[in-house]
């Protein structure tokens, strides 16, 4: 008895939880209401199948349950019923797969005129390209990665020159447009998943992938990584903005090109410095504004007094700064993760970024 | 003596020790077979370099592992002892020397500069010709066991036999799928699809 | 046909080196429950850090990953696939066939050992410089073995050893079962005569067997990559600033191998499980299993089908699109063959004789939680539904129900089930019953929830959720909840260890038969039964193990061995009653 109510409160609380919970799909802010609405069949399909079975045992467990001197009904099979709960069964995979499928076959067909970025996996950050003038993105190859060209975008080739080179973890893009997001990984395999637009997809080094949405919302939406990176992936964090045109273009006017930042010579103190930390991902964990990170902030870093997590202080001064990055394990700050992995960087590459850190006061 | 010590044990029926073999060989099969796939899928990578030359030495091999079987059949086939165990000798020594003629190989490739890590062609045919050698080595290592089977009981050499057959079916097939099958073969045959 | 065979004589080749079926069981079964319930401590671990974020230091970000990783594989394959093949399989095939031992006991000890080997290999990576690999149980390269990821010196090297030592492990067994079922059934033990337990492993044995060479592959692969500077699987990368040597590697290639093998063996756990709930509901609601051919035809079919839906693990992996027309096909076929199980064993129960004793609970709790896992497995089959889903909460909540739940279910009814025939006792009937129930709702009240996490869009293998805008407050709070209950669950699996080994040393006995079973096992002359099962003749079988419901006379059922002019005879099994 207690085992049919059970069952039953189970199809009940199910159904409850379905309808009353908070946690749901995001409000969608691209044109895929297609997915949501195969989901949604898929639901109420599975659905019926749920409450029925479960009530359909519950109702077994009392009505035959075991009085002495009753026995179970002689063997009987019926190859008709099988049948037909085969052919009913088929029916609703069909209904389930059909439509799924056609979006699928939408999904995988970008409109040839979809405005394209490009977005770059790190461990852990986010890097991001459009083209430019040109409206075409220039070719790159992992071999020309290096602090000067986190992109690694091939210096031959005239395209890539005035490709526009995001700076900072946000990338606007305008509403209602097509837009076709390329995806390349310089490391391992990230995800560049924003509930929101529902479709994505993985970033593979070695690859460039693909996929394609129309945004149809303003707003500012979270980026994660949904693909295990290492032990950054939960910290791998950026945002898409969705902007009207005018404001689109206002922000695409003020990003830098490739062939920009080439040009500006190192004339600004800590410029080398800074160029390091953004193409080898330390301003993924350090913020330069003092908000809180994965990592402690280099806004006024230098010189100030840290407690580290063994209650000890620490005065920060260069032999820190130099001990911190080449063997970060050594000492860490109380509050954080001991997770920063140990880069390759050779002395003066070290010195840069010390003197960088020096001039974020 | 335990009967139970032995691999197959005394009173267990010839079927199940054969029924046993093939699905052996179907998992080693399958093994190789896997491999195979993911040296074709491997190849569609533009850094891919088919190997340059068939190293002489793996003809010998093909010829040692041929004999070996021959030998092995032989030995099935005979009667008597002395001859059966004569005919096992052959073979095994013909293995051994399949082996040493193997690694023989691998000094040449590896002289001609075709290291394990330089190319993908080279990885796979070190692992594969390797994982081959590991089975001849098991193999090798079951006849002996079997050692003492060999003048009363026909079924353990007749499985020597079918197994030895069946490394050189999976040898030749290697071999042709190391230095016989390139990108443009596979192009053709698959006509370029996906 | 007497057993010419020796028997064992010292307490060293009885109960250590012993080529016994049944002891070899066992050692497996207590060696996978012992690996398993560290497996469980640390998923409380995980979720100690999920339900209240950085609130335990020692549980940093590094060694949430390795906890996360070693989690996994433990409970796939050192737990489930072990204990379904080595502990259910070895006991229960020769027992059900009629055999007097497996046709290899020999390489049947052997496997054992290697097993054992190879869980002692993957417990040392606990203590290798680095601590064990945090690359998640899917292994993924590159980053498995790049740095940025814990244990890529040490502890991929000793998980990938260990898994290959657990692979011959495997081959070993798998010979045995296989052989056993083909050649050794006893006379008149057609192949359906077999009860649904020997379809259900004998099927996934072969799976094993054709699936496990693809992880052997992959596995071996990539330990070239690591160690050997090959490129199978990296390709050209920049890894923390400096350039590789690796180029041309696919990590595609590796997710192809992996789930290759990571499909089957997901039915290399189900399947066994299906063959066991199909057993315990006929034999204790004292009915024919309801469509014993189609069951059948069921199994094999969904075995086929197996090797050909691997890439719905990859639909956002950046395979060529077109593959996702194809595997969400056949993804959903295989759906249809599973349907067909869940309605008979319902329509089993209807118009049965339902006694509720603490393994038909467990099998009644399968039907259940394997129902809303296979029906969540729609949604991710289907390709364009899965695209928002894949690599959520949604996916986690779903293969926990399927592999995590219901297969455990099933595990604990069939040791609560077989436990009279194994120790010749019973079980205290009330901790089962209160483990049954504590579990059943507990894992329903943690996985339930979790898939509306997954719809809400929250990632999984996260360490944490700092400030998201998007994931509002009470979801941190669904997470503690989900902490509570997980502890009390897994705590309460104390419970079942504890009733196991007391009712073993102390528990009242139970009789031969207690559940008054149709199927050969339950008519051995001993109980438990002794080296060589069967004593001086081995069982003719007449029938096959299904035969119940039989109306009037003394008896509502026939066991298989019963010869057919024999009067039926009155058993006074007392089941569960004191």
């Amino acid at each position: 008895m207690a085992l049919a109510l059970i069952l039953i409160l189970i199809v009940v609380g199910a159904l409850e939880f379905h309808y009353l919970s908070p946690w749901w799909l995001t409000p969608i802010a691209s044109n895929w209401q297609q997915m949501d609405d195969a989901l949604l069949l898929t639901f109420a399909i599975t659905g019926v199948a749920f409450v029925v079975i479960n009530l359909f045992v519950a109702y077994a467990v009392v009505t035959f349950k075991h009085q002495d001197g009753v026995r179970a009904a002689p063997t009987h099979t019926s190859a008709r019923l099988e049948w037909w709960l085969v052919g009913a069964t088929t029916v609703g995979i069909v209904a389930l797969l059909a439509p799924g499928l056609a979006v699928y076959a939408k999904l995988i067909d970008p409109p040839p005129d979809a405005m394209v970025f490009e977005v770059l996996g790190q461990q852990w950050q986010w890097h991001y390209r459009l083209p430019g003038k040109d409206g075409k993105l220039g070719g790159t190859n992992v071999r020309f990665i290096s602090n000067t060209n986190p992109y690694g975008i091939d210096p031959a080739d005239p395209g890539g020159q005035d490709d526009v080179l995001v700076e900072g973890q946000e990338v606007h893009i305008p509403v209602g447009r097509p837009v076709r997001v390329l995806l390349r990984a310089q490391d391992v395999l990230h995800d560049f998943y924003v509930p929101e637009f529902r479709t994505r997809m993985n970033m593979v080094p070695g690859m460039v992938t693909s996929f394609w949405f129309t945004p149809s919302r303003l707003g500012r939406f979270e980026v994660m990584c949904a693909q295990l990176c290492g032990i950054g992936h939960f910290n791998m964090r950026s945002h898409v903005v969705v902007d009207d045109e005018p404001a689109y273009r206002t922000w695409l006017a003020a990003q830098p090109t490739f062939a920009g930042l080439a040009a500006t010579a190192g004339d600004e103190a800590g410029k080398q410095g800074r160029l390091l930390a953004q193409a080898r991902g330390c301003a993924a964990c350090h913020s330069v504004d003092g908000s809180a990170g994965v990592g402690p902030s280099w806004k006024g870093l230098f010189g100030k007094n840290e407690t580290m997590n063994n209650g000890a202080t620490v005065h920060v001064d260069e032999a820190y700064l130099r001990e911190s990055i080449i063997t970060p394990s050594a000492r860490i700050v109380r509050g954080y993760q001991p997770i920063m992995p140990a880069q390759q960087l050779t002395p003066a590459e070290v010195t840069q970024l010390v003197d960088y850190i020096k001039t974020i006061k | 003596m335990n009967p139970s010590l032995y691999l197959v044990g005394e009173h267990t029926d010839t079927l199940r020790r054969r029924t046993g073999l093939w699905v052996f060989m179907g998992v080693v099969g399958m093994l190789f077979f896997l491999f195979s796939s993911a040296y074709l899928m491997r190849m569609s990578t533009p850094d891919w370099r088919p190997l340059p030359f068939v190293p002489a030495q793996l003809w010998l091999s093909t010829g040692l592992l041929a004999a070996a079987s021959v030998a092995w059949r032989r030995a099935a086939q005979v009667r008597g002892a002395r001859a059966v165990r004569a005919a096992y000798v052959v073979a095994c020594a013909c293995s051994l020397a399949f082996l040493a003629s193997q690694l023989w190989a691998w000094r040449a490739m590896d002289a001609a500069r075709l290291t394990l890590d330089a190319n993908p062609a080279n990885s796979f045919f070190y692992l594969i010709t390797g994982l081959h050698g590991l089975h001849v080595i098991g193999g090798l290592a079951a006849a002996g066991w079997a050692y003492r089977d060999l003048g009363r009981n026909g079924v353990t050499v007749q499985l020597c036999a079918r197994y030895w057959h069946f490394l050189l079916a999976l040898w030749l097939a290697m071999f042709g799928l190391l230095f016989g099958v390139t990108p443009a073969l596979v192009d053709q045959i698959c006509g370029g699809g996906p | 046909m007497g057993y010419g065979g020796e028997h064992p004589h010292s307490f060293w080749t009885r109960y250590v080196w012993s080529q016994d079926h049944k002891v070899i069981a066992i050692q497996y079964t207590i060696t996978a429950l012992a690996i398993g319930l560290v497996g469980m401590v640390l998923s409380d671990l995980m979720r100690l850090q999920l339900g209240f974020p950085g609130r335990f230091a020692f549980i940093d970000a590094s060694r949430y990953y390795q906890f996360m990783t070693m989690h996994g594989m433990i409970m796939i394959v050192y737990l489930l696939t072990a204990l379904f093949l080595g502990g259910f399989g070895n006991y229960l095939i020769p027992l059900m066939l009629g055999a007097r031992d497996m046709v290899f006991p020999f390489l049947n000890m052997l496997s054992y050992w290697f097993y054992l080997l190879a869980v002692l290999i993957l417990a040392a990576s606990f203590f290798v410089p680095g601590g064990p690999t945090g690359g998640g149980w899917t292994l993924y390269p590159p980053q498995a073995i790049l740095p940025g990821t814990p244990g890529t010196e040490w502890g991929i090297v000793v998980m990938l050893v260990s898994l290959l030592v657990f692979i011959a492990a495997a081959t070993m067994g798998g010979l045995n079962y296989v052989t056993t079922v083909l050649q050794a059934r006893t006379e008149g033990m057609t192949l359906m005569r077999m009860p649904l337990t020997v379809w259900g492993i004998f099927t996934a044995t072969i799976l094993a067997l054709f699936a496990f060479p693809a992880l052997f592959v992959s596995g071996v692969m990539m330990l070239f990559d690591k160690a050997l500077g090959t490129s199978f699987f990296v390709p050209a990368v920049v890894s923390m600033g400096q350039h590789l040597p690796h180029q041309g590697g696919s990590p595609l290639l590796f997710q192809h191998l992996f789930w290759f093998f990571g499909h089957p063996e997901v039915y290399i756990v189900a399947l066994p499980a299906f063959g066991i709930i199909s057993d315990l509901i006929s034999v204790h609601a004292r009915k024919r299993i309801f469509g014993y051919k189609m069951m059948v035809w069921a199994i094999v079919v969904i075995g086929v089908l197996s090797f050909v839906v691997w890439a719905h693990h990859m639909y956002v992996s950046g395979m060529h699109p077109y593959f996702g027309f194809f595997f969400a096909t056949t993804t959903l076929v295989i759906a249809v063959p599973t349907a067909l199980k869940v309605y008979n064993w319902t329509l089993t129960l209807w118009r049965g004789d339902i006694h509720l004793t603490v393994p038909m609970l467990f099998a009644i709790g399968f039907i259940s939680t394997f129902l809303i896992g296979g029906l969540t497995g729609l949604f991710l089959g289907n390709v364009s539904v899965d695209i928002p889903l894949s690599n959520t909460y949604f996916v986690v909540a779903h293969f926990h129900m399927v592999m995590g739940v219901s297969p455990v279910l099933a595990v604990f009814g069939g040791l609560y089930h077989w436990f009279p025939k194994v120790t010749g006792r019973m079980y205290d009937v009330m901790l089962g019953r209160v483990h049954f129930w504590i579990t059943f709702v507990g894992t329903y009240l943690i996985f339930f929830p979790m898939h509306y996490l997954g719809l809400l869009g929250m990632p999984r293998r996260y360490y944490a959720y700092d400030h998201y805008a998007f994931i509002p407050d009470s979801a941190q709070a669904l997470n503690a909840f989900i902490t509570i209950v997980a502890l009390v669950v897994g705590a309460t699996q104390l419970l079942f260890v504890l009733n196991l080994w007391w009712s073993a040393v102390r528990g009242r006995e139970a009789g031969g038969n207690p559940w008054r079973a149709a199927s050969l096992e339950w008519h051995t002359p001993q109980t438990p039964p002794v080296h060589g099962n069967w004593g001086e003749r081995a069982p003719v079988v007449y029938r096959d193990a299904y035969e119940y419901g039989l109306q009037g006379g003394d008896s509502d059922y026939l066991p298989q061995d019963q010869p057919p002019d024999q009067a039926r005879q009155a058993e006074p099994a007392r089941g569960e009653a004191p």
